[in-house]
């Protein structure tokens, strides 16, 4: 099932991530416990994290993600058939599209990793 | 006391699963997105000082750059609100701290906002000089009045003597007026150059006043008679408490001098008041409270104040530090609540909240409550009538 992640509709790229595609969802959340024993949950915040690998990309794909990533550019993540689009960010600590797909020199092996904003 | 918000807030407050709104805002921009650390907020009703608070924001998008730029930026109102969504009318909220901007840092790409309350604009000023001193003696004034004056004429807080003033709560300054008019309570005073916070503090210890700034205003209230309790802890509401109780308060013999002669650096009489049954409970604990910058006049108003301070200090008392969550959002410095605590044998005694902070950052709250500045028509040993062992 392929996924979009896209600017608008004219700076798109769609991929279909690997088997070990995760997606997490995190709340920013404090805790009071009482003396009687109940529980006070004050929620601020969530955000959601999505974490895949692609295989044999091409240079388009990797000189726009490599490109996304170095701006920080706000982005959105959407499944393909699902309305629901996460407003994301590329968060690679490292250049997410930078190792071949061996024995290719024109196909890229990409890590990526999205953080909802 | 009790900030006033509507019941639907109140119910939200109590809530166990919560998704409070915090927003931070510079002028009329909001920049609660950008915090990455909320700040604590303290007060305590006899700590006469600006309070500041510290907020860290994200700066990697160089947003706040402008007050590098633009250094005139410092003196915009900054305003820490909190509260929640109302399902149909939107944010429901309360300001918890406001102020102008004090100090910016910037680190990386981080900034610390240091935000300061209108206090600050009393501490940047000073009343008289050594050599052209401002004086309060050509006759007898009520220690509201010398407030006033040195908060509006020298400290240039709006002098507008009704509920529109924009610095000081007017009902307070009236009903804190009142009561040392009701009691003939007047005060002559000396200032040679002092900062206006600083007189405030002089008058403020020798009238045993809280002098603070809540909702950007200026409050002065003298606490007097227990009033209704606005909220009940126990152990549904605590966290943890700590009670303590300090056998170095207790004074049972309050010796005040009264009519300071600046020229002659000596006091004109000294009036005491003694309570004997705390002196054969306890033996005698003598303690002298003088000033040279704000006295009394008269023996009466000095008496006044030696019995009030032994109402307070001729037995020890319990002083009980608790938190709890945002059960406590609403109450203010002044209030009372209830306390239960069956370990500690209290069951729905009524304390007075005189220290306050907040941690905006988690929903926490820290009450310091006792009875100190509760004063009550007297006190029984053993009460058989109700359980607060006071007879109200």
């Amino acid at each position: 099932m392929p996924f979009y992640l896209f600017v608008d509709s004219a700076n798109s790229v769609s991929f279909d991530p690997e088997y070990d595609y995760t997606e997490e969802h995190e709340k920013i959340q404090d805790e009071h416990r009482v003396r009687s024993g109940a529980s006070y949950i004050y929620k601020w915040g969530e955000f959601s994290r999505f974490s895949f690998n692609v295989r044999w990309v091409d240079s388009a794909f990797r000189s726009t993600i490599n490109s996304w990533w170095g701006a920080n550019t706000q982005l959105m993540l959407q499944r393909a058939g699902e309305t629901q689009v996460f407003s994301v960010r590329i968060v690679n600590d490292e250049l997410p599209v930078g190792r071949y797909e061996r024995p290719y020199d024109d196909l890229w092996m990409a890590e990526i990793e999205l953080e909802t904003y | 006391m009790a900030q006033d918000v509507t019941s639907w807030w109140k119910e939200e407050a109590i809530k166990k699963t919560l998704a409070p709104v915090r927003r931070f805002m510079i002028g009329s921009s909001d920049y609660s997105a950008y915090v990455l650390r909320w700040p604590k907020l303290r007060q305590r009703w006899d700590d006469i000082r600006p309070q500041n608070v510290t907020i860290d924001l994200a700066n990697e998008a160089q947003t706040f750059n402008f007050f590098f730029d633009n250094t005139a930026k410092l003196n915009t109102v900054c305003t820490i609100d909190a509260g929640f969504t109302h399902p149909t009318s939107g944010d429901e909220l309360i300001t918890m701290h406001q102020g102008k901007v004090e100090r910016v840092r910037w680190r990386a790409g981080r900034v610390s906002l240091t935000v300061v309350d209108k206090f600050q604009q009393l501490s940047d000023r000073q009343v008289g000089t050594e050599d052209e001193p401002v004086t309060f003696t050509g006759s007898n004034y009520l220690p509201s009045d010398i407030a006033w004056w040195l908060v509006t004429s020298y400290g240039g807080f709006s002098a507008i003597e009704s509920a529109t003033n924009p610095d000081v709560h007017w009902s307070s300054w009236i009903e804190w007026s009142n009561v040392f008019s009701d009691d003939a309570v007047f005060m002559n005073a000396y200032f040679d150059g002092v900062k206006i916070t600083e007189a405030l503090r002089h008058i403020g210890r020798m009238t045993r006043s809280a002098i603070y700034v809540d909702d950007n205003l200026l409050r002065f209230h003298r606490f007097t008679i227990v009033t209704s309790p606005v909220a009940a802890y126990g152990d549904d509401q605590i966290e943890a408490l700590d009670m303590q109780i300090n056998d170095g308060l207790i004074t049972n013999k309050q010796y005040v001098p009264g009519n300071f002669d600046p020229e002659t650096d000596s006091f004109g009489f000294t009036v005491f008041a003694v309570d004997s049954s705390s002196i054969n409970s306890f033996g005698l604990r003598e303690d002298t409270e003088k000033d040279e910058k704000v006295w009394y006049v008269t023996s009466g108003a000095a008496l006044n104040l030696a019995q009030r301070l032994l109402l307070t200090n001729a037995e020890p008392y319990g002083q009980f530090t608790f938190t709890t969550g945002l059960h406590a959002a609403t109450q203010q410095l002044g209030d009372h609540v209830l306390i239960t605590d069956e370990f500690l044998g209290i069951t729905a005694q009524v304390y007075r909240i005189l220290g306050r902070e907040v941690d905006m950052d988690r929903g926490g709250f820290e009450l310091e409550v006792d009875e100190s500045q509760s004063l009550n028509a007297f006190r029984l040993d053993y009460s058989a009538l109700d359980s607060t062992d006071v007879l109200a």
